[in-house]
């Protein structure tokens, strides 16, 4: 007498939809990853050696303040500034920023710590230490200058 | 009669899909690089009032150049006061030399050198770093020593730009602590459990004025300013050279 084999029950978890898992998130990710815009001005930046620069830890409190000479070279050319999505003239940054500080302070409690400065190479001196003056009158005292790092050696 | 030929299935293995997919995610996680800014630090002067007095800066401890652009791209500096019996003497006499000279950073760093702070000074500042790291009210720990001892710390030195452009001419100072101190080192404090806690680098009591001329441009500033830091000196002052009927 032939006996009917019995069915046997395979053993395999179907892994195809794994890779559609996988690439669902990769475009869900890829799709709503916003990188955070500067929203700088178009500047050169000038260059430094990386070893006397120093990277701003992640806890410190910055603002960033952008600045350029509206036509570079032309000593009568007006200065301006921009801070976030705000331009403004260079003679204004540092009553804005105090302001800032005294917000940062008043709502969160904490210290505005850096003021990053990314100006733009042909800026002219005669606006960058009046600039200085009115940080110190503001008591804004912790600078940061901006740079590329230089290629080259010592 | 049937054929014992295998069937061709319609199947084909995607199971290796996923692998392909994963390693694609790994390797942009891992070579992906956000552009991280980095630049030269700066501390302005404290603003003078009623309780503060204004800070001479002793002759034999300063050193003024006026900044003049000299083309784009290039800068002459003129040395207006050297302390006294040092280098850079000869200059004196409104001799301009190019920033990038030699001779103009040789002689800066031997003037900063010859003026590094006692390896004391940096360990008091270490030790008031080392409180405020901790939270804890200023003169808590009687000396560096007492707190080395009380924290369980590790003291270190970590060789700076100077040791590294200098070599073994170097000049180091010995410490109970620390062991060889050059000028330009930076000496930090470690525990088991959280590692650096707090650092201070050994400076020089040097101070360098830069006078610029007023249509001097940005980047003449940072080229000034990164010649003074290579060399050794962290503590600057910026100004505009004075001009007859103007001038800050």
């Amino acid at each position: 007498m032939k006996f009917k084999r019995r069915m046997k029950v395979g053993s395999a978890i179907g892994s195809s939809t794994m890779s559609d898992i996988v690439f669902l998130l990769l475009v869900f990710f890829m799709a709503t990853t916003i990188f955070k815009d500067d929203s700088g001005l178009r500047i050169r930046f000038p260059q430094a050696h990386p070893q006397v620069m120093s990277e701003l830890g992640k806890e410190n409190l910055m603002v960033a303040v952008w600045i350029k000479q509206m036509n570079p070279g032309d000593s009568q050319s007006e200065v301006i500034a921009r801070i976030g999505d705000y331009d403004l003239p260079i003679d204004q940054v540092a009553v804005q920023l105090k302001g800032l500080a005294d917000k940062f302070w008043r709502e969160q409690n904490k210290h505005l710590d850096v003021i990053v400065l990314n100006a733009d190479t042909r800026v002219p001196m005669s606006a960058m230490v009046g600039l200085f003056a009115d940080l110190r009158f503001e008591e804004l005292y912790s600078i940061q200058f901006n740079a590329q790092p230089l290629s080259t050696g010592i | 009669m049937r054929s014992n030929r295998p069937r061709a299935t319609g199947e084909f293995s995607d199971s290796s899909m996923s692998d392909i997919a994963f390693l694609l995610l790994i390797f942009f996680l891992v070579t992906t690089t956000f552009d991280v800014q980095k630049g030269i630090s700066y501390q302005l002067p404290k603003k003078p009032d009623e309780q503060t007095e204004e800070v001479v800066i002793d002759e034999t401890n300063r050193l003024v150049m006026t900044i003049k652009q000299w083309g784009i791209g290039s800068y002459v500096a003129l040395i207006d006061q050297a302390p006294p019996d040092g280098p850079l003497q000869r200059a004196r006499a409104g001799e301009d030399v190019a920033l990038d000279d030699p001779v103009l950073q040789e002689g800066i760093m031997t003037l900063a050198a010859q003026r590094a702070e006692t390896v004391e000074t940096t360990s008091a500042r270490l030790l008031n770093n080392l409180e405020v790291a901790k939270g804890v009210p200023s003169g808590t720990y009687s000396s560096l020593n007492s707190a080395i001892q009380a924290e369980n710390l590790t003291p270190m030195v970590r060789s700076g730009l100077i040791r590294e452009i200098m070599g073994a001419d170097a000049p180091v100072t010995v410490d109970p602590n620390f062991g060889e101190v050059a000028f330009g080192d930076t000496l930090v404090l470690a525990d088991a459990r959280q590692g650096n806690i707090a650092s201070a680098v050994r400076e020089s009591e040097l101070v360098v004025i830069l006078k610029f001329f007023p249509d001097c441009d940005y980047d003449g500033m940072i080229a000034a300013l990164d010649v003074i830091r290579r060399n050794g000196v962290s503590r600057t002052g910026i100004t505009l050279q004075e001009r007859l009927g103007g001038g800050v």
